[in-house]
């Protein structure tokens, strides 16, 4: 285990991350096999609007601003999510906002149970675009082991989502991956909202 | 804050007594500033001492009992070990497992023709691989597992079993034989071994004197 | 596949036919002794046998009779009120009561039998409690009470119908709400300021569930008089996840993981008050390693969901950097948590007879590093907010309540040793062996914000002390689950090897635990307060009813007492302060 990585007063023990494609870890971001997705063909466009195009969608996939729509477990992981141990404001998503109109990433944390669900179309209703939706932890999802008289089995009976993170909770790395993943997707264009 | 104590077993906090000059704001609100501002200068000089991991290119460890995404385990002989016995899927609690059992024609054997995992509903509680009777399904040390499609969350035989000798990661949440209560040896018939031995130094085969047990 | 799978309606037949004697509990003759004490001094009621706490039957009319008798007789808190469903039987509700009395420690419980069609009398007349338990007994069976003042749903939405623990509702039938279903509430104003004659106007506001300050989903509907509060009114039930129907519909080791969703924040100490309820049950003792270290977990756990109030109560209120330094060692905890457990905050790792798996052997030089570390963090935001003018303008005397007013709404935890009562269940009834531990329970005086701050951070060093004690007490060696083969997994190396014990291994799997026929009460000290589970066993694999007592339920319930005549940011503070977890309160 390299040492300057490590961290003198913690218990945690840190490692680099590996070379993707070594060691079956997955590549940073993008599955082995993903990158060569096909992308919708930008008819209709010149040189210039691609360029104004990836300029926009650069900008708009460092500059996150999450609600945490944070109801259960999930939340707390949220919590330590932009605690000082992984920061999610190292990419970008510093300002949590709970307001809809100003933010643009929803990141459903929680059990989203059918008394909370016109809750929840309306915070969605009141976020302009272009906004992206995260279904975090297995209750977000799919409703997770509630398979109850009150529990909403996934979020996307209510909105669209964009990704998905399983887990319960998903660890915060987990959940960073997953808005990793999202930022690319909107980088490389993939997620066309309102334009 | 002020401690003191009122009977056997029972203490009564008051707010601390403040001097003449603690009770004006400023300077105590500096004083304040003087916490925040040594942690400032504590980190500014000594980025080692960040608590901070910078995730993607430095990743956590998490131990050998971590609850991350299924393997399947096989046999040297490729075939798996699961017997389609459907304990996994009665123990989970989620009801995530469904199972398809079939016969293997050339030794009468039972194996899962089906095997999927919804890792949507999956709470991870690692019942499954405390239910198993063969040694069949562990749970490694993986938790990036976020997809964008929903087509991607049921994994099936496909992505669960892991070929003979493929490059796997460190293992996480799995039987540890003879532990629970009695101080046993690692199985005669040869089920018990680790899945096989594993370049990383963190990944340490269970050992069962790990666990003592009473005799 | 479809994703809601279609349950039958439990059919209920009767107790399966179990090999064991019925439950008999450990202590019956001295609580036997005790209830015969109490129904002789009481008209009209009797007596149940052969319970493990002492239990009379009182008939629906001399409810009200009783409880004002046994209040004046010293049981001043109500503890609990919930019911249970035998269809089968003529009256088919057992609406339950349990109260506690602060002098003498002891419980009693009272259980009254209500058919279907019949009402009750209320008890808020007697204890302000039970306001919120008969809403929710309403809501989940359908029981009437006449008098209530405000017999309306409380867990499920307002188009719900049915009701939802009747043995005969079906687990998964769902109800839609939609935006016109939902109730419009507007808040009595309190009697101290109707007739009070001034230039502002009367305004509504919603903080409504999705808030940054009400933690979770707690909605609160507030009638301000230009910036006074003058009524308040809440609305919970955002985060009812069906858990008690839950536990009917799996087995006991499957409930495991339910019980950690809870209180989320100290998720291990609901499976360990879980786990001690079934253990009561089958009559079985854990090992002594296994109580050790569900001791020292429970108290890292303590210390994870003190640090959470603290930093997000100081975050509402403005003070951001405590959130960082408070979550720092959080993180810490965590990392010895998922060393021991698997996972970082809802560990599942209590079974039923012990733990799951040993405890690492670094773990306790790790727990010794986190005790060093601790402190550290707590000093530095006492530093930042003990003296600070702001921060004491903002609690000291902010949504104060009394002693007697918390004893009645029937508070436990540090809101009541907050207001000056020292009652702690670790004092009270000592469990893991709490009572060879030295340990101090902190009070404060006034009730209000701040005396509930002060309270917490002691409790953090008081918890840290219980940790050192056990940390340089040593493991005791031996096994970590108890050696039955009816109540715990049989280790691997025998399951892989010899067919006994794949026999045993099968049958606990599919056939689950079957505790003898009989019903149990634990409680353990959680992070809000008595955190009860009360388990009743038909002797088949599925728990008959498990009952959860949230103790920030009836805090909750106290909160529009707490705050009015004071003001918005007032009430803000004062929510952060009472810890309240949506996952315990929704249960």
């Amino acid at each position: 285990m390299p040492t300057d990585i490590q961290n003198p007063n913690s218990i945690v023990a840190r490692k680099p991350a590996a070379v993707p494609g070594e060691q079956a870890e997955k590549g940073l971001i993008t599955l082995p096999g993903e990158s060569e997705r096909e992308l919708e063909d930008l008819a209709g466009s010149t040189y210039l609007t691609t360029k104004v195009d990836t300029m926009v969608n650069w900008a708009r996939g460092n500059s996150l601003w999450p609600l945490p729509f944070g109801t259960a477990c999930c939340a707390i992981e949220f919590m330590s999510l932009v605690s000082s141990h992984y920061d999610l404001a190292r990419i970008g998503a510093e300002v949590v906002r709970f307001s809809p109109r100003q933010a643009d990433l929803l990141i459903v944390a929680g059990t989203i149970v059918d008394k909370m669900g016109p809750v929840l179309k309306k915070i969605y209703d009141q976020m302009p675009e272009p906004k992206y939706v995260v279904a975090m932890g297995a209750c977000a999802t799919s409703g997770g082991f509630y398979r109850m008289y009150h529990v909403v089995q996934g979020i996307d009976e209510i909105i669209p989502v964009d990704i998905w993170v399983p887990g319960c909770p998903p660890t915060p790395e987990g959940l960073m991956y997953g808005i990793l993943k999202l930022k690319e997707k909107i980088e490389r264009g993939e997620l066309k909202r309102g334009v | 804050m002020q401690v003191t104590r009122v009977k056997p077993g029972v203490v009564k906090v008051t707010a601390a007594r403040m001097g003449v000059l603690e009770r004006l704001v400023i300077p105590q609100v500096l004083m304040g500033m003087v916490v925040t501002i040594r942690h400032l200068l504590k980190n500014l000089f000594n980025l080692k001492r960040l608590p901070t991991i910078s995730y993607p290119e430095v990743k956590r460890v998490y131990s050998e009992r971590f609850r991350g995404r299924h393997i399947l385990t096989t046999r040297e002989d490729g075939t798996t070990r699961c017997v389609a016995c459907y304990m996994c899927s009665t123990a989970c609690p989620a009801e995530c497992i469904t199972i398809e059992a079939g016969e293997d024609e050339r030794t009468r054997e039972k194996f899962p023709a089906r095997y999927e995992i919804d890792l949507l509903r999956c709470v991870f509680c690692g019942y499954c691989v405390d239910a198993c009777p063969e040694d069949a399904i562990y749970m490694t040390r993986d938790y990036e597992m976020a997809i964008d499609t929903r087509a991607r969350s049921v994994v099936g035989l496909r992505d669960l079993v892991v070929p003979p000798n493929f490059p796997v990661g460190p293992m996480g949440w799995r039987p540890y034989y003879g532990t629970m209560q009695k101080k046993g040896t690692a199985g005669g018939t040869g089920l018990g071994q680790p899945l096989r031995s594993s370049p990383f130094e963190d990944d340490a085969p269970p050992n069962p004197d790990l666990f003592r047990g009473s005799e | 596949m479809s994703t809601l799978t279609k349950y039958s309606a439990i059919p209920y037949t009767g107790p399966a036919p179990t090999n064991r004697e019925p439950y008999v509990p450990k202590d019956a003759a001295a609580m036997d002794a005790r209830g015969a004490e109490l129904a002789a001094t009481l008209p009209n009621v009797e007596q149940e046998t052969g319970q493990d706490l002492p239990t009379l039957i009182v008939p629906r009319e001399s409810i009200v009779g009783t409880l004002t008798a046994l209040k004046s007789a010293g049981y001043t808190m109500p503890l609990d009120l919930w019911a249970v469903d035998y269809p089968q039987r003529e009256q088919r509700f057992d609406v339950m009561y349990q109260l506690y009395s602060l002098d003498r420690n002891e419980r009693v419980r009272l259980k009254v039998r209500v058919g279907e069609d019949e009402s009750m009398p209320t008890g808020t007349g007697v204890f302000k409690g039970l306001n919120w338990y008969e809403r929710e007994v309403w809501d989940m069976y359908g029981v009437v009470f006449d008098g209530h003042p405000n017999l309306r749903r409380i867990l499920t939405h307002e188009a719900f119908q049915g009701h939802a623990l009747r043995k005969d509702y079906d687990p998964a039938q769902r109800w839609l709400l939609t935006e016109k279903d939902v109730a419009k509430i507007i808040p009595k104003i309190d009697p101290r300021f109707e007739n009070v004659d001034t230039d502002f106007e009367r305004v509504t506001l919603n903080l409504g569930p999705s808030h940054p300050a009400t933690h979770g989903t707690l909605r609160i509907v507030v009638t301000l008089d230009g910036e006074t509060i003058i009524g308040c009114d809440q609305e919970i039930g955002y985060l009812h996840r069906c858990f008690e129907k839950s536990c009917e519909t799996h087995t006991y080791q499957q409930a495991i993981p339910f019980t950690d969703r809870l209180n989320y924040c100290s998720a291990f100490i609901n499976n360990v008050g879980y786990c001690m309820a079934v253990e009561k049950l089958l009559g079985i003792d854990v090992p002594k390693r296994a109580q050790h270290i569900r001791l020292i977990l429970s108290e890292f756990m303590r210390i994870a969901d003190h640090l959470v109030c603290i930093g997000t109560n100081l975050v509402d209120m403005g003070a951001l950097t405590n959130f960082w330094y408070l979550f720092q060692p959080r993180e810490e905890i965590y990392g010895l948590i998922e060393s021991c457990c698997g996972a970082r905050l809802l560990p599942s790792y209590c079974r039923i007879g012990g733990l799951a798996v040993d405890a690492p052997p670094n773990f306790l030089e790790n727990a010794q590093r986190l005790v060093d570390a601790l402190p550290a963090f707590i000093n530095d935001v006492e530093k930042l907010v003990d003296k600070n003018k702001i921060f004491l303008d903002r609690v000291v005397g902010i949504a104060p309540i009394t002693a007697e007013m918390a004893i009645d709404y029937g508070f436990t935890g540090p809101c009541l040793r907050a207001c000056g009562v020292p009652y702690d269940v670790r004092k009270a009834n000592p469990y893991l062996g709490y009572e060879t531990y030295d340990f101090d329970v902190p009070i404060a005086d006034g009730g209000d914000t701040f005396a509930r701050y002060l309270v917490r951070m002691e409790e953090m060093r008081q918890s840290l002390k219980i940790l050192q004690q056990a940390i340089d007490r040593g493991m005791p060696e031996g096994a970590v689950i108890v050696d039955n083969p009816y109540v715990a997994l049989p280790p691997k190396s025998k399951v892989y090897n010899e067919m006994e014990s794949l026999i045993y291994h099968f049958k606990l799997i599919m056939h689950g635990i079957q505790p003898p026929v009989g019903e149990a009460y634990f409680q353990v000290e959680g992070g809000n307060g008595e955190l009860g589970f009360y388990v009743v066993s038909d002797g088949t694999k599925n728990p008959y009813r498990v009952r959860c007592r949230p103790p920030c339920f009836q805090i909750y319930s106290a909160f529009p007492d707490m705050i009015i005549g004071q003001t918005i940011p007032d009430a803000i503070a004062a929510l952060g302060s009472l810890n309240i977890i949506a996952g315990e309160l929704d249960h």
